[in-house]
């Protein structure tokens, strides 16, 4: 099958009997909810692009499985050039999209998943990495889009899965059977999962052997008998459902998407699981995934900054105070920090390196100060982007009061609409809708729902700022470093 | 010497870089390039192992960091990474159309 487009995309969506709830009620016709569909549009446009010759460049790759081209997003890194790609790849969607598009979580997925199940069938003789390359080679000639499922709910974050007062709280194995297995659990804050044709599931953490029940990770059909999906709410989110939504949602057509996926009693065949029970790769899985999914912030959130750092320079220009020394100084403030995470975006991809299993690892140091510095740096831009804006991107009243014709009785005689109209106005030259346009989109990053993924998802999205800390601490070569210090001093012990 | 009149069968594949962060809009600039070449060259998108007279590279930044190895090309690489450079590659395809 070729390469699908956003079209096909979206009609494949409608053939799947994925079941979603919403506001406590089972929604059938999911793909055209008002709430749902501009994570769709999100996913829909990784698929246009790669037809477009001004980004298949970046959008596609050549598989390294069937020699034939694939969208990147299904794509196993086969060169730093690679990685490289990838990153901006999803600067590039970023700023198409000004929202989390949701496809790199399952090429994150691919990729630690191939070169964990090649070490792990090194060590026990299994067949998992064959079983997983069937699979990848499945996806990407369908092109589908698949959710890396890692977060479980993990209740009391103090003890182990298997010491947790409910046994669901970390996905698990509930019974082995000659033909497969039968899994129950969840997952939590899933990115795109309603959006995804299949899942592929990994462990969360690290385990010992009294967890072996709970170190699995197989794939299944997003429909999958057993399999469930209740949607996340998002910050002003029912705005997308009011009568003409448009400027008060501030981005209309894209946004992104976080469900709560659940399994209970789900049947996974044999050919479709990757680790079942042997807990001393969980750990290995997680971390490769993990690094995988910090170096691709260095992308992602980079493109959305973009975007909102051009809608603080224009609000600027319609206000007025395109030339005042302190708003230039922002500008660059915000380049600078976004940039910088670009950097480490690039920088960690540049210093990769190939698996025993061939595709290649990000450098796991540089992407976890990538991420690290992503749970920092959005945030200021955003507090730079809300001074630059002004108050009024919070106190503006609604679109349906610019548009009111009703009469306010007083002696001017002027409509809701006109005299919102002309209170609201910036310079002269600019119509006083583009500057309602532009409050609302820097709203909707800032504290609206696109801020789920701007920053709560950068604060927490990957790994939270402590695991990172950690993952530093351990790579961060001290030894060497107290080594050159004790020879620089002259010391000798 | 008078400029040779092409037919339009010589035929310039345009490459796009993927475009993480352009610095110009490179479609409108290719548009603006393909309009003065009307009648004289013919444009087609640049596919891997297709052969082309010659090749138009519109990369988003200095950078340029596509790979062009796969791409044949007999009369040569043409270049733009900035807006500037817009005006000068209309006669240097023109230039080697003629060669």
């Amino acid at each position: 099958m070729a390469l699908m487009t956003g079209a096909e995309y979206i009609e494949s969506l409608r053939k799947l009997g994925t079941k979603v709830y919403l506001f406590g009620e089972r929604v059938e016709n999911w793909v055209d909810h008002p709430l749902i569909r501009p994570s769709i549009n999100c996913v829909a446009i990784t698929y246009d692009l790669a037809h477009d010759p001004e980004y298949s460049d970046l959008m596609t790759a050549t598989s390294n499985l069937t020699g034939k081209k694939v969208n990147r997003f299904a794509h196993l890194h086969q060169s730093t050039e690679d990685l490289r790609n990838k990153v901006k790849m999803q600067r590039l969607l970023g700023q198409k999209t000004a929202s989390c598009f949701q496809r790199c979580v399952g090429m994150d997925a691919f990729n630690a998943v191939f070169s964990t199940t090649y070490e792990l069938d090194e060590k026990f003789g299994t067949k998992y990495h064959e079983n997983f390359k069937k699979y990848v080679a499945f996806v990407q000639e369908n092109d589908l889009t698949v959710d890396g499922a890692m977060t479980d709910p993990k209740g009391d974050r103090g003890v182990s899965p298997s010491k947790q007062q409910d046994p669901d709280l970390f996905l698990r194995i509930v019974e082995k059977r000659a033909d497969g297995i039968v899994v129950k659990g969840a997952k939590a804050h899933q990115t795109g999962s309603i959006n995804s044709h299949e899942h592929i599931i990994m462990p969360t953490i690290a385990m010992t052997e009294e967890d072996k029940d709970y170190a699995v990770s197989f794939a299944c059909p997003s429909d999958a008998d057993g399999l469930f999906m209740i949607y996340g709410r998002q910050s002003c989110d029912t705005r997308k459902m009011e009568e003409k939504a448009d400027i008060d949602v501030g981005n209309k057509q894209f946004g992104g998407q976080e469900a709560l996926v659940v399994f209970d009693n789900v049947f996974i065949p044999n050919d479709k699981i990757f680790l079942c029970g042997e807990w001393e790769f969980a750990g290995m899985m997680v971390e490769r995934f993990a690094g995988y999914h910090r170096q691709s912030y260095g992308g992602c959130k980079v493109g959305v900054g973009d975007a909102l750092i051009g809608a603080a320079a224009l609000i600027a220009d319609y206000n007025g105070a395109q030339k005042a020394s302190h708003v230039k100084d922002k500008l660059i403030e915000m380049t600078h920090l976004n940039e910088t995470l670009y950097c480490c975006g690039i920088a960690c991809s540049a210093e990769g390196y190939p698996t025993k299993a061939g595709n290649y690892q990000i450098d796991l140091l540089l992407a976890n100060v990538c991420k690290q510095n992503v749970t920092r740096f959005p945030y200021e831009i955003v507090r730079l982007a809300e001074d630059i804006a002004g108050g009024l991107m919070v106190t503006m009243p609604s679109a349906a009061d610019f548009r009111s014709a009703e009469k306010v009785p007083t002696a001017s005689g002027l409509s809701v609409g006109e005299w919102c109209n002309k209170f609201f106005r910036g310079t002269g030259s600019v119509p006083t809708e583009n500057r309602q346009r532009l409050l609302r989109f820097i709203e909707n990053l800032c504290l609206g729902a696109s801020a789920v993924g701007y920053r709560t998802e950068s604060m927490h999205g990957a790994g939270s700022p402590q695991a990172q800390r950690i993952m530093i601490a351990r790579q961060g070569n001290i030894e060497a470093k107290k080594a050159l210090a004790k020879k620089l001093a002259g010391i000798k012990d | 010497m008078e400029p040779k009149i092409l037919t339009p069968a010589a035929s310039c594949c345009v490459k796009f870089c993927g475009g993480c962060n352009p610095r110009y809009d490179r479609r409108q600039a290719y548009e603006a390039i393909k309009e003065r070449l009307a009648g004289e060259v013919r444009f087609e998108f640049a596919e891997d192992g297709k052969r082309c007279d010659m090749l138009l590279y519109m990369a988003g930044c200095m950078s340029r960091c596509t790979d062009l190895r796969g791409y044949e090309a007999a009369r040569g690489i043409v270049t733009v990474w900035e807006e500037e450079q817009i005006c000068a590659a209309v006669p240097e395809i023109r230039r080697r159309m003629n060669a």
